[in-house]
């Protein structure tokens, strides 16, 4: 019998940073899943292909509405590493009813994405998989947060170094972020504050204990982490290490997130606990691994079944528990470093 | 079920400028549908409730989840002329599974209230109402839209008088969406952009042919008509300042031109303007968008109680209906010119 997951995984940006980690990525969790790598580097594209097996490349045009391909093309699922700023990908995947994932959006970038599923609700699944690192650090604090009764507030922060910004289409985010919405929304005391000046930096410290200047950022987390937790205040921040910043003596990894959760555990006590992520690879790394367990998990080939038709975030498809000893087996190194009282 | 039946319209921020009128205008559309005006003050409230007939009045807070309303309250539906910052009401709205209709978003800031809507997309309707007047805009272009088979370019030119910025709300709403996002999001030439330098003006005719130079505006209008209509170049410019009529010496009014190029269903290429114009300001065009939104959530025209889901205007509302209620109101629609391209 023939299946969905017969034809091809669509890869848009499959060549790049964080295309080419979530491809290898995909591959290793699905061995033989078939994937055609879309990317602006045909060689690199092809060289790819080469290396995972069962994989092919396609020259894809997202100024076109058919993206340049011939008609009565299939995928499986479409997978958008890149930003369409066109939304032809998201509006070819309706027209076949396979899944989409959209991976570079910030949280002020979605209504055209939303307004797509509005008009067509029952085309397709749609995944808004714009969160920090993949969504893998927001179902990383869901799965800490199973130790509180209630959640009061979370922390996260992130530590990047100057030459870990991703690709280009990472430097395009940025770029985009400054024009957007210049301030970050954040959830302080339970209420939706777009921050600037002051109200956007915190400091905090770091995996070697120094303290950091972080600035916050207007990320997706933060919505899905308010809608799931009830959490009255949630903010995430990340700082720039540059090459002549101090770093630990330990010579840790290149990048670090730190997730802090208040709250009231369940027995009764109210405590900070603090989690400490940190790997080896760049931080486009757990990125990609966060697409390809979300491509796995719309599929059908972990976690449930294929998903329906919807739109949604990665906290509503994916289990945290699942998602937590995933990582742990991809490298990256989760600590619970201390708790103290309130 | 006869509209007297249902558990009361619950209208937060009815007694504001704008809210008020919707209000009145629910009453008037609707004369035995119960409507609870809700506010911070009381007694605002009860003038609202007194004048419109039919109403009851309830003190909101917002900061909390129940509202500060008792147990046991019920409402058959939630429209809201404040902006929620702690999106309780959305909350309450998706416990009571009733239908929610909100004005004030900006398209940038959607991201809280459709991550409510994922994690419960079974509990609610929820209508996204905050395009320019509540779909004042959006709605007609659609209808105006029917002409052609395919659609280039979509330009909305609005003129807010600089005396009509409505109440302390609408107010707050206008600050917030040009401060945080200072540059807005317009579909040009088939891709989403942030506007900035040239792309973020246009310089357009009001409507007694004056040029103005308006600057782009995130409201939703963008983003819906995409989405409907294709067109590969959409956007919406606001100017805020004197409006036509105030320039002839009379009182301010409402002003809006649309611009639609394309190609016509008999194969011809032709730029379509009409322009609406509601003499007695933005209040009682923004009651029509919001009270057609409720009466269409609620089954009371134009089809069944909406399902639970998410929504935009358009993909509820029939351009027409909308269209001829705004004319009721004292809208003035006229095409204005259509040239061939």
């Amino acid at each position: 019998m023939a299946t969905h997951t017969d034809h091809s995984v669509l890869v848009l940006g499959g060549s790049g940073v964080v295309g080419s980690r979530a491809v290898r990525a995909l591959r290793r969790l699905q061995p033989r899943l078939p994937i055609t790598i879309s990317g602006r580097d045909l060689d690199k594209a092809n060289a790819l292909a080469q290396e995972i097996g069962g994989a092919d490349t396609l020259k894809v045009d997202l100024e076109r509405s058919d993206l340049g391909l011939p008609r009565g093309q299939a995928f499986s699922i479409i997978v958008a590493l890149l930003k369409d700023h066109s939304l032809n990908s998201l509006k070819y995947a309706q027209a076949l009813g396979v899944p989409y994932v959209a991976f570079s959006d910030f949280v002020f970038d979605i209504a055209p994405e939303v307004a797509l599923y509005v008009h067509r609700p029952t085309r397709a699944p749609i995944l808004i998989l714009g969160h920090f690192l993949g969504g893998t650090v927001c179902l990383s604090t869901l799965h800490f947060a199973r130790e509180f009764r209630s959640v009061h507030a979370i922390e996260i922060s992130a530590l990047f170094d100057a030459d870990d910004m991703g690709g280009p289409v990472g430097q395009a985010d940025f770029a985009r972020l400054a024009q957007g919405a210049p301030q970050a929304l954040i959830l302080r005391d339970g209420k939706w504050v777009w921050a600037e000046g002051e109200d956007a930096r915190r400091r905090f410290v770091d995996v070697d204990g120094i303290e950091r200047q972080g600035q916050a950022y207007p990320l997706l987390d933060v919505v899905s982490l308010a809608a799931t937790t009830g959490a009255r205040s949630i903010r995430v921040d990340g700082a720039v290490r540059d090459a002549t910043s101090p770093r630990g003596a330990g010579g840790h990894p290149s990048h670090q997130v730190i997730i802090e959760i208040v709250g009231e555990q369940l027995n009764g006590t109210t405590r900070r606990v603090r989690h400490e992520l940190t790997d080896a690879d760049v931080h486009s790394g757990m990125s990609a691994r966060g697409a390809a367990l979300a491509v796995e998990r719309l599929l059908g080939l972990a976690g449930g079944p294929p998903v329906a038709p919807g739109l949604y975030h990665p906290e509503n498809l994916l289990d945290p528990a699942y998602v937590v000893a995933r990582m742990r087996e991809f490298g990256t190194q989760i600590a619970r470093r201390d708790t103290r009282d309130r | 079920m006869s509209t007297s039946m249902k558990p009361p319209v619950l209208i937060i921020g009815g007694a504001g400028v704008v809210g008020s009128q919707a209000a009145r205008l629910l009453r008037q559309l609707h004369p035995d549908l119960p409507i609870t005006i809700g506010g911070r003050d009381l007694s605002k409230a009860a003038t609202v409730a007194r004048e419109s007939g039919l109403a009851h009045v309830a003190t909101i807070d917002l900061e909390r989840a129940d509202l500060g309303l008792p147990v046991g309250a019920a409402y058959s539906a939630i429209a809201l002329f404040v902006k929620d910052d702690s999106l309780n009401s959305v909350r309450y709205a998706q416990a009571l599974g009733v239908p929610y209709l909100s004005i004030s978003t900006g398209v940038f800031e959607i991201g809280p209230e459709v991550a409510l809507y994922i994690h419960r997309p079974a509990s609610a309707p929820i209508l996204m109402a905050s395009h320019w007047l509540a779909g004042a805009a959006t709605l007609p272009a659609l209808h105006f839209a029917r002409e052609f088979q395919r659609i280039d370019t979509i330009e909305i030119g609005a003129v807010l008088d600089d005396q009509d910025m409505g109440g302390p709300a609408a107010y707050a709403d206008y600050e917030r969406l040009t401060r945080a996002a200072p540059n807005a999001l317009i579909r040009k030439r088939g891709k989403w952009l942030w506007a900035t330098g040239e792309d973020a003006t246009r310089r357009f005719r009001a409507v007694d042919g004056i040029e103005v130079e308006g600057r782009a505006y995130s409201a939703f209008d963008v983003v819906s008509l995409a989405a409907a209509t294709d067109a590969a170049s959409v956007r919406f410019d606001l100017v805020v300042g004197e409006s036509a009529s105030r320039r002839r010496g009379e009182a301010f009014s409402t002003e809006m031109s649309i611009e639609i190029a394309g190609q016509r269903h008999d194969g011809t290429t032709a730029r379509v303007r009409h322009e609406l114009i509601h003499p007695a300001g933005q209040g009682p065009v923004t009651a029509v968008g919001v009270a057609v939104g409720i009466e269409r959530l609620l089954g009371l025209a134009g089809g069944p109680p909406a399902a639970p889901g998410l929504y935009l205007p358009e993909v509820l509302i029939e351009p027409e209906y909308m269209l001829r209620r705004l004319e009721e109101s004292g809208t003035q629609i006229r095409r204005a010119s259509v040239g061939e391209l």
